[in-house]
């Protein structure tokens, strides 16, 4: 896979020394700058033929190929995402410095954000998100144990991950859906600010790129057209079967309570089965981060 | 018909000058991160550092109410500055707790010359888990020797005095730490260090430091109370700045609301009037739940284990959500370093995301209530409650009682007079003159009855469930509806006078804005905004928007710019 091979050329993200490192992108992050060297590597990928099918020299397969690719670049920096995600030239006239995406200029016009599949792209910092929320608990110790022994925490994280997989088989065209998508990616940073506590306010140290991911993605939701909140979707036209077929049972069952709570619809789950379909998930998500794979129904493994 | 008088804060306000100048020094120092010196200058000046010290010790007033509303007038210009400023508070809340009165007074003389004190309670791997701080203070040459670090603390470098937790015991009970009163200059240079400054998302100007012991000798005069009662000091403590931690989500969201409403570009889209309604509903729930518990500080002092806790989780939580909404609503200019107000907006909501974590994050905070759970729903079922001590934290705008601090306790007896005195004040004259009013309150009180059955379900454990994290999350929504209404109740003259008074305008739309957010944590569907819920809504907005065009009070209980 192409997304795999992206990967290596990143190689581990955590790694300080990485010229495309967190520690690295957010020094750049800190200046006001694009990365250069992430910038420069983008460039020798030539992420552009990503977008060209085949027949045209290009190395376009398909959305879902193409989405692989593109979050794996988002989980790393939404501003590379934006800077170098797109077919076109970015010129997206007068724009704004906003207090996320440092270093660009953003216009409503920016084409990279000029997609309905945006929300699935921002399944790639929400994994970043919350693999730093899961490192946390497993590496920080409160109350005489690791603070992923706190049953809060443990269901914290496995709401955030439900709502990761949520956005990740959402049908982006569905009506509502977009705005939804929205919600549930900023309540599920907020969910891991609450687990991180202190620590998401950092800007050094291991945690110190949450707030990074949290600023970057305020700032690309709030260039999206509004969306009319009067549409009230239904859970059944939201999902795409051929993508919720990839979740477990208790994955798609708390997915589908998670979406339901957030309509105002009656809950799926009874308070003792979401108690067990939360050990479950967290279970999950704790094993994913553990084996390093992706926390999207892929699963595919990453560096780090 | 008196109305509640703002001469305090017009005061402070006249004090801290022009708008635009004090803005260009809070947009430099988000740059340079350069401690807020210029406002700290101002707010000495006008002498808002003499609040930090009681009566009996030559301070100006010990009424929190009146401390609120100052912070709260601080808060909507500059939320750092305001905590750069108010953290002499908590470093000194210890001192009127269990000092001697030589140390009182030497305090004392500190804070009224205008000295920061700090508060040293967190540690780099245990942050709010007191009990297991690792600061060792040994017995020695018949004083005491500190060893480890401290970080992070407010006014960790600047402050001239600081309060310090430390063990005294090997093992981690709650008696094996004490409290320490250090004077900074009489420690034994080469024995300390500075930790320096952290670098945050949001209140960058914040002198948030550390500081690291090395053996450093200290007097045995330095111990705040007796030995072994630092956790209760601390806790003690925390009690009063938790709940007075509330001021600051006033001032932020009532700055984002006056950002959003104000005449301009900013609410061209159609339903921007019913945003700005819906969070000038949510920041009046905010405003009544903190002014009562400000007050409960004095009238129900026993209790403030429940309110403190209640009160510090559900005036950021609500804030979060205006400041939330809000953001929705402006699209990029959110965000926008030359926004609205040059890039206040951006610059409010990353200070004010720090406010759910200091002082006792939320997490805690709900933790804490849901140890007093067993008490709390037998008594709310029961609503017996202490009348007089309610009737005190109503009466917004009385000087209340002297603050008795040997009446504060680590666990409230009488659980939650606020919330316990829902059933009385929806029969009172005030509520039942107003037939929605009535059944809006009759509904919050049947879900207060659905709560404190759940409640009582919940089985004590030293780490609960995610479930009753939600019902005490419902617990704080609720105490904030009972206490729209006890406002209502104690105030309703004001209709008579004040626009977002007039049909019950304000605490009708606060309770229909918590009751989405409340049937959400309690798995009940929500059905959509009723017909009466939109014309209150509508009436609101109105009434909103006129009040940001003349620069008037956004709140009920508000003051104008």
């Amino acid at each position: 896979m192409t997304a795999d091979k992206l990967d290596e050329i990143f190689g581990d993200p955590w790694d300080d020394a990485n010229p495309v490192g967190y520690a690295a992108l957010l020094e750049a992050d800190e200046r006001g700058e694009l990365p250069a060297a992430a910038g420069r590597l983008l460039a020798d990928y030539d992420l552009g033929a990503e977008f060209v099918p085949a027949e045209h020299g290009g190395r376009f397969v398909d959305m879902d190929e193409l989405t692989a690719i593109l979050r794996t670049v988002w989980r790393r920096d939404p501003r590379l995402g934006i800077a170098y995600g797109h077919s076109g030239s970015r010129d997206g006239g007068t724009g704004r410095h906003l207090s996320g995406l440092r270093g660009l200029e953003i216009s409503e016009s920016e084409p990279a954000l000029h997609t309905v599949f945006l929300p699935s792209l921002l399944v790639g910092p929400l994994d970043t998100a919350l693999r730093t929320g899961l490192a946390n608990s497993f590496d920080r110790r409160l109350y005489g144990a690791t603070v992923a022994d706190i049953p809060f925490v443990r269901a914290t994280i496995a709401r955030a991950y439900a709502d990761l997989l949520a956005i990740d088989v959402l049908a982006p065209k569905a009506p509502g859906a977009e705005r939804l998508a929205y919600r549930m990616v900023v309540e599920a940073l907020s969910s891991i600010r609450e687990v991180l506590g202190a620590r998401a306010l950092l800007r050094s140290g291991p945690t110190a790129i949450f707030q990074k991911m949290a600023r970057d993605v305020a700032a690309v939701i709030s260039v999206r057209p509004r969306q009319d909140p009067r549409a009230r979707p239904q859970i059944r036209e939201l999902l795409r079967p051929e993508l919720t077929a990839r979740l477990a049972e208790p994955e798609l069952l708390a997915v589908r309570d998670r979406l339901a709570r957030r309509l105002g619809d009656a809950p799926v789950l009874t308070s003792a089965e979401r108690d067990d379909v939360d050990r479950q998930l967290f279970d999950t998500a704790a094993a994913r981060y553990h084996d390093r794979r992706l926390f999207a129904t892929t699963a595919r493994r990453i560096p780090g | 018909m008196n109305r509640v008088s703002a001469a305090p804060e017009a005061a402070l306000d006249a004090a801290l000058g022009d708008r635009a100048q004090t803005w260009r020094w809070s947009a430099d120092g988000d740059r340079t991160e350069d401690y807020p010196s210029k406002y700290s200058a101002r707010l000495d000046a006008f002498g808002l550092h003499r609040y930090y010290a009681p009566p009996e010790w030559g301070g100006a007033s010990d009424d929190h109410e009146v401390m609120l509303r100052l912070w709260r007038t601080v808060a909507r210009r500059d939320l750092a500055a305001t905590v750069a400023h108010g953290k002499t508070y908590l470093g000194t809340a210890p001192v009127w707790i269990a000092a001697r009165p030589e140390q009182a007074a030497a305090v004392a003389d500190a804070v009224l010359s205008g000295a920061p004190v700090g508060c040293a309670l967190s540690e780099p791997e245990h942050g709010a888990d007191l009990v297991n701080g690792s600061v060792t203070a040994t017995a020695h040459d018949g004083g005491f020797r500190l060893e480890g670090v401290k970080w992070p603390i407010n006014n960790g470098t600047r402050s001239t005095h600081l309060t310090v937790l430390t063990r005294t015991a090997d093992a981690s009970t709650a008696r094996s730490h004490s409290m320490f009163l250090i004077d900074r200059a009489a420690l034994p240079p080469g024995s300390w260090r500075q930790l320096p400054k952290v670098r945050t998302h949001g209140l960058r100007t914040l002198d948030l430091s550390g500081i690291s012991f090395s053996g450093a000798q200290i007097p045995a005069s330095a111990l705040l109370g007796a030995e072994g009662t630092g956790i209760e000091i601390a806790l003690k403590s925390l009690q009063l700045t938790r709940t007075m931690c509330a001021a600051m989500s006033l001032g932020a969201a009532e700055h984002a609301l006056r950002l959003v409403a104000e005449p301009g570009p900013r609410l061209d889209e159609p339903r921007g009037p019913e945003v700005v309604a819906r969070c000038a509903a949510l920041l009046a729930a905010a405003e009544a739940a903190t002014l009562v518990g400000a007050r409960s500080v004095h009238g129900l002092t026993g209790e403030l284990s429940v309110t403190s806790a209640v009160v510090k989780s559900v005036a950021p939580a609500l804030a979060d959500r205006v400041i939330g909404e809000l953001a929705e609503l402006l699209g990029p200019r959110a965000w926008s370093m030359d926004g609205p107000g040059q890039g206040a907006f951006q610059k409010l909501a990353r200070d004010h995301d720090v406010v759910s974590v200091f002082d006792g994050s939320t997490p805690v905070n709900r933790a804490s209530l849901i140890g007093q759970f067993p008490r709390l729903a037998r008594r709310l079922a029961s609503g017996e409650h202490d009348g007089d001590g309610l009737a005190e934290a109503a009466a917004i705008g009385v000087p209340p009682r002297r603050l008795d601090r040997g009446a504060l306790s680590l666990a409230s007896r009488t659980g939650c007079s606020v919330l316990q005195g829902l059933a009385d004040v929806a029969a009172s004259d005030p509520v039942r003159a107003d037939p929605g009013l009535s059944r809006q309150a009759a509904g919050l009180h049947a879900t207060t009855l659905r709560l404190s059955s759940l409640m009582s379900q919940v089985r004590p454990a030293p780490r609960p469930p995610m479930a009753a994290y939600e019902l005490a999350a419902a617990y704080e929504l609720c105490f904030a509806g009972a206490a729209c209404l006890h406002l209502w109740s104690a105030r309703a003259d004001l209709r008579f006078v004040e626009p977002l008074w007039q049909d019950a305008l304000w605490v009708r739309a606060a309770l229909y804005a918590l009751s989405g957010p409340l049937a959400e944590l309690l798995g009940e569907p929500r059905p959509d905004p009723s017909p009466d819920e939109q014309r209150i809504l509508g009436r609101l907005s109105t009434a909103i928007l006129t009040a940001a065009a003349d620069s008037g009070p956004v709140t009920p209980f508000g003051t104008a710019l």
